[in-house]
């Protein structure tokens, strides 16, 4: 690995250095412990299902699906797939842990395959908001393992199985219901009727990766790491449609949140929609062996489209909330999106902690600044990386202090 | 209120539509007797469209009153992408319509209708600049330069001084110079009332320079750290000027 930059590009999910595993993702896995050893491990298990499933990308368009499922009562089971509950409350060992206790029932299907009893089983469970109860009969029993991914949260032992049943009733609410029967309307129309009837957006997700939205040709499974992504910018391209039209913020503001070594300043600027992803990880994080930080900046402006190569689920996962925002608000805004990782934060635990600290920042308030400057100085304040660094790999930033506009010229 | 234009060639409204659309979502064509309008100002306030041309332009006009036509310009793009090189183009609002009708005049008569949206709000000001530099270059020799300056940086500074044009950019990549001087042919006017120079978003310059598929020619006026005006003449009489307001490092 000659160039620094191409783990911090690859985050370990696009095996840019050609090998099948991410040796950094490795060590992690090899180094953490696995705290508590749920016991041995049989060939039979059953549990509530919170629900959790996965959808492998490994070997598209035959994928590997997993059926979460805790073998133990002791946690209960909606613990293990809350990320909206998890933010500021759990550490990031407690999240590792709970996930490391997840179990799962893996089997491997075509992403257009029907009559599949295994995959029938596994999305009765995926999509109930309530948890399941489900039963797994495994070939062999599954090996203890504990792996990560830079998008989504880390994955438990799996064992490949030979019958799942759903014991207990998944409780669906009505609008799932509906839009999995209709198979005209398309999915990215789903994903946001789902979103306007309150449906949290893991559920959405889930959906879709299953294969239970769309129309009747289009449907299929998606590797939930894409199915992350999708879900996040159908749903903020959505919602820019109608933010782009309301008035603009009268203020600068700033607002700010930090979780497992995670800190993030949002800054909003009065003008027409435009917004920056600055993602800063800091020497000695988890991609960066440098001793200089990596800074990795992408950024769009009034039409909503990403303008440099290589925009990954963590930008989506920032617009997302930001545009949530906005739209609640009734207003728009330029917006700068700074997230600085630190070495606490030693294993990745998925995107959805972008998501909830992006959304919990906004949902605290704001500060209220007299200029971009002063706003940009208070930040220097709170962020370990030098302000001169940011503007120097900041598109919008640079901008909004150097560029004018016409109107002064025009008031006659 | 009715109108009916043919144009003699779809193409070029193809390249003024696409054109357009890089800088606005949506604007009003203002069509009277004595031809067509068209003023926005981008949604950053960064850059303004000013648009004209007149019935001559036309190989048919009619139009008896003013009228408002406000689209949607990256609906009206699809549509204009779809007309072919020997196309005529003819637009068409018949009493009380609520659509426009756009057709493609070739080897069939290809007819869309596009919704045309109520948007208000008052002819925006021009913006007063006191130009010190006025020149007149080869649109594709300026693209060019844009594009040269590009490689190294997101802006670019211009000059002027008395024998020639300058497009300069520069960053930690390297230095990119384009001089445009009377001896090399590209430059056909310049006037300088003072050694000038302002720098430019490069976004908003090749956005702008997509025009230089209609026209040939092009004059660049601009005044130290002021807004830049880019005019494009067109056929018949008709022009388009883009106004840029300036980066000022401090």
């Amino acid at each position: 690995m000659s160039d620094p930059a191409l783990c911090a590009r690859c985050k370990g999910a696009r095996r840019l250095c050609g090998r099948p595993k991410c040796p950094i993702l490795e060590r992690i896995e090899a180094n953490i412990k696995l705290l508590e050893r749920i016991g041995k491990l049989g060939a039979q298990l059953y549990g509530l299902t919170p629900p959790s499933t996965l959808v492998g990308e490994y070997g598209y368009p035959k994928v590997n699906v997993i059926l979460n499922i805790p073998p133990t009562a002791e946690i209960p089971a909606d613990e293990y797939e809350v990320p909206e509950k998890w933010w500021g409350r759990k550490k990031l060992e407690d999240i590792i842990r709970l996930r490391s206790m997840l179990i799962g029932s893996k089997f491997r299907v075509g992403i257009k395959e029907r009559d599949n009893k295994l995959l029938e089983a596994a999305r009765e469970a995926a999509i109930s908001i309530k948890p399941v109860d489900a039963e797994a009969i495994f070939k062999r029993p599954p090996r203890f393992r504990l792996s990560f991914d830079g998008i989504i949260a880390p994955l438990g032992p799996s064992g490949d199985v030979k019958r799942v049943y759903i014991v207990g009733n998944p409780v669906v609410p009505r609008r799932v219901d509906q839009l999995m029967e209709d198979e005209d309307v398309r999915a990215s129309d789903a994903i946001v009727e789902l979103y306007r009837s309150g449906i949290s957006v893991y559920q959405i997700e889930r959906l879709l990766s299953l294969g239970l939205l769309g129309r009747k040709r289009d449907r299929r499974l998606v590797p939930t790491r894409w199915s992350i992504t999708a879900t996040d910018s159908v749903l903020a391209d959505r919602l820019l449609k109608k933010v782009r039209e309301y008035e603009e913020i009268n203020e600068i503001r700033i607002y700010s949140s930090e979780y497992i070594g995670n800190h993030y300043e949002i800054i909003m600027v009065p003008g027409a929609w435009s917004f920056e992803m600055i993602e800063i990880w800091l020497p000695r994080t988890i991609w960066v062996k440098a001793e200089k930080p990596y800074i990795s900046v992408n950024y769009e402006l009034h039409d909503g489209k990403w303008r440099k190569e290589g925009v990954d689920g963590g930008y989506h996962a920032m617009r997302m909330p930001v545009l949530a925002y906005l739209y609640k608000e009734r207003r728009q805004a330029r917006v700068i999106a700074i997230r600085e990782v630190s070495p606490s934060y030693y294993a990745p635990v998925g995107v959805w902690q972008v998501r909830e600290s992006v959304r919990a920042a906004l949902a605290r308030g704001y500060e209220k600044k007299e200029s971009l400057r002063e706003a940009l100085y208070d930040i220097s304040k709170r962020i370990k990386t030098p302000m001169n660094l940011v503007l120097a790999n900041s598109y919008l930033l640079r901008r909004m202090l150097t560029q004018e506009d016409l109107l002064k010229y025009m008031r006659h | 209120m009715s109108l009916k234009m043919v144009f003699s060639d779809a193409r070029q409204w193809r390249y003024l539509v696409d054109t357009f659309s890089t800088l606005i979502d949506e604007a009003c064509f203002i069509v009277s007797p004595e031809g067509v309008k068209l003023r926005a100002l981008d949604p950053s306030r960064i850059a303004m469209i000013d648009f004209f041309l007149p019935p001559e332009a036309f190989e048919e006009f009619e139009c008896t009153e003013e009228t408002r036509l406000g689209v949607n310009f990256d609906d009206f793009k699809k549509i204009m992408r779809r007309g072919k090189s020997k196309d005529r183009l003819e637009l068409e609002l018949g009493e009380s319509d609520r659509r426009i009708k756009i057709r493609f005049l070739g080897r069939a008569i290809r007819t869309f209708s596009l919704g045309l949206l109520d948007l208000g709000g008052e002819e925006l000001p021009l913006p007063k600049v006191p130009f010190t530099v006025r020149a007149k270059v080869l649109s594709d020799t300026m693209k060019e330069a844009l594009k040269d300056a590009e490689i190294v940086s997101d802006y670019v500074r211009l000059e002027g001084s008395e024998d020639k044009l300058s497009v300069k950019a520069s960053s930690d990549r390297g230095n990119v110079e384009v001089d445009f001087t009377p001896e090399s042919g590209s430059l056909i006017e310049l006037e300088v009332k003072e050694p000038s120079s302002a720098s430019y978003s490069l976004d908003y310059l090749s956005d702008m320079m997509k025009a230089s598929a209609i026209s040939d020619i092009l004059t660049i006026e601009f005044a130290t750290n002021k807004p830049l005006a880019l005019t494009f003449d067109l056929p018949g009489g008709g022009r388009l000027t883009f106004f840029l307001a300036p980066r000022i490092e401090s």
